[in-house]
């Protein structure tokens, strides 16, 4: 990205003083969403913008639901071959995920016996065993 | 007298896992020192937001280069007033401030404000500051400004780092990145000032009450997508 600061012309305060704005050059943060022309046709990513816009970006990537993975691939290839930096690639508004997928990404749960016990392996007590025998003796006597 | 404005660097932050320090540290080393002396700038003011005190070790590297760039304009004879924002405070009780370790090397061309001061630069302009404290730090900034204007000579900017401003067009310093309590800016007792300044604010803008914001030095949300990030010079 290169950058030089642009002045732009000063505005006068009440108090008298001058105020001029300085514009720097900074690296661009781009949503690409459904409605997006990239995702009509198989037009380049330089179409919808010169390789100094793409350069050094990153980019929230969100594809209609009805756009083939393939398409979706090759927009993230050429994007990147663009300068884009970091690609992010959201889930498809609408889109019907798979059961497994729902499954897997449920936070696994734990009992409170099975985190004790776990926090008591994990501890840098000198006698880990006897620790254990006397955390397991509070939970039973607390019914855990 | 020509003054050069940056807020809200935010050194540590990360946007979708792309560290934002070196665009930043760069920005601030090459362009708005290579604008100040290209501008004969008299005087640098930060309006706070240098970064977390709780981000882990990019705070040395960002606390580093606050240090870094008050010594090379010090170098070019360009006197400084640092003040904290919400998101430099430390709530332990001290007092303290990312800029703490700054304000240890602060001199007479080096001012470092973590509490409510006032300064006059280059023996001419009066700087009244306003900046965001930690809880056990608290002050009213109203009174604090109206009895600093008393026997003012000359002119006056009060700069400051207040959460609460009417009129202002927020953004994501206060949904995506919020950080400490709100803070009103004393604009009516202001009247006597040539120039009104606060950061927090990461859109560059002026408000309607004539409170001027530099904003922030980059894009750092998607929020702020449509920003134009960049700094002010004021002649007063």
């Amino acid at each position: 990205m290169a950058r030089k600061p642009k002045k732009v012309p000063a505005e006068s305060t009440a108090g008298g003083a001058k105020v001029s704005r300085v514009d720097v050059e900074a690296r661009r943060l781009v949503t690409v969403d459904e409605a997006h022309g990239i995702w009509a046709g198989k037009k380049n990513v330089l179409a919808f913008g010169p390789k100094t816009f793409w350069d050094g970006a990153i980019v929230r990537l969100r594809p209609p639901t009805d756009v083939e993975e393939g398409r979706v691939e090759d927009v993230k290839k050429a994007l990147a071959e663009a300068g884009v930096v970091r690609i992010k690639l959201e889930v498809r508004t609408g889109a019907i995920l798979p059961r497994e997928a729902i499954e897997k990404a449920k936070p696994a749960r734990s009992s409170a016996r099975e985190v004790v016990l776990l926090l008591v392996a994990e501890s840098n007590s000198a006698d880990v065993d006897a620790l254990r025998e006397v955390v397991e003796r509070v939970m039973s006597e607390e019914g855990l | 007298m020509k003054i050069l404005v940056v807020s809200d660097l935010h050194l540590d932050w990360v946007t979708h896992g792309v560290p934002r320090f070196e665009e930043l540290r760069r920005a601030l080393l090459v362009e708005v020192v290579g604008k100040a002396v290209d501008e004969e700038i008299d005087a640098f003011l930060f309006l706070g937001d240098l970064c977390d005190p709780d981000s882990g070790p990019v705070v040395f590297r960002a606390m580093a280069t606050s240090i870094t760039l008050a010594k090379k304009l010090e170098a070019y004879g360009i006197e400084q007033v640092w003040i904290p924002g919400n998101h430099d405070v430390i709530e332990d009780g001290s007092g303290t401030t990312t800029l703490t370790p700054l304000a240890a090397i602060a001199n007479d061309v080096v001012h470092v404000h973590e509490r409510p001061g006032k300064v006059v630069l280059k023996e001419s302009v009066t700087v009244i500051t306003l900046p965001f404290v930690a809880s056990s730090e608290a002050y009213d900034p109203e009174s604090w400004v109206e009895g600093a204007m008393k026997g003012v000579v000359g002119p006056v900017v009060v700069a400051g780092h207040m959460t609460n401003i009417p009129g202002v067009t927020p953004g994501e310093e206060a949904t995506e990145m919020p950080r400490g309590r709100e803070v009103r800016f004393p604009i009516e007792k202001c009247g006597r000032a040539d120039v009104l300044l606060n950061g927090h604010f990461h859109r560059q803008q002026k408000t309607e009450s004539g409170i001027w914001i530099p904003g922030s030095l980059a894009r750092l949300t998607f929020g702020e997508s449509d920003h134009q990030p960049g700094f002010l010079i004021v002649e007063v």
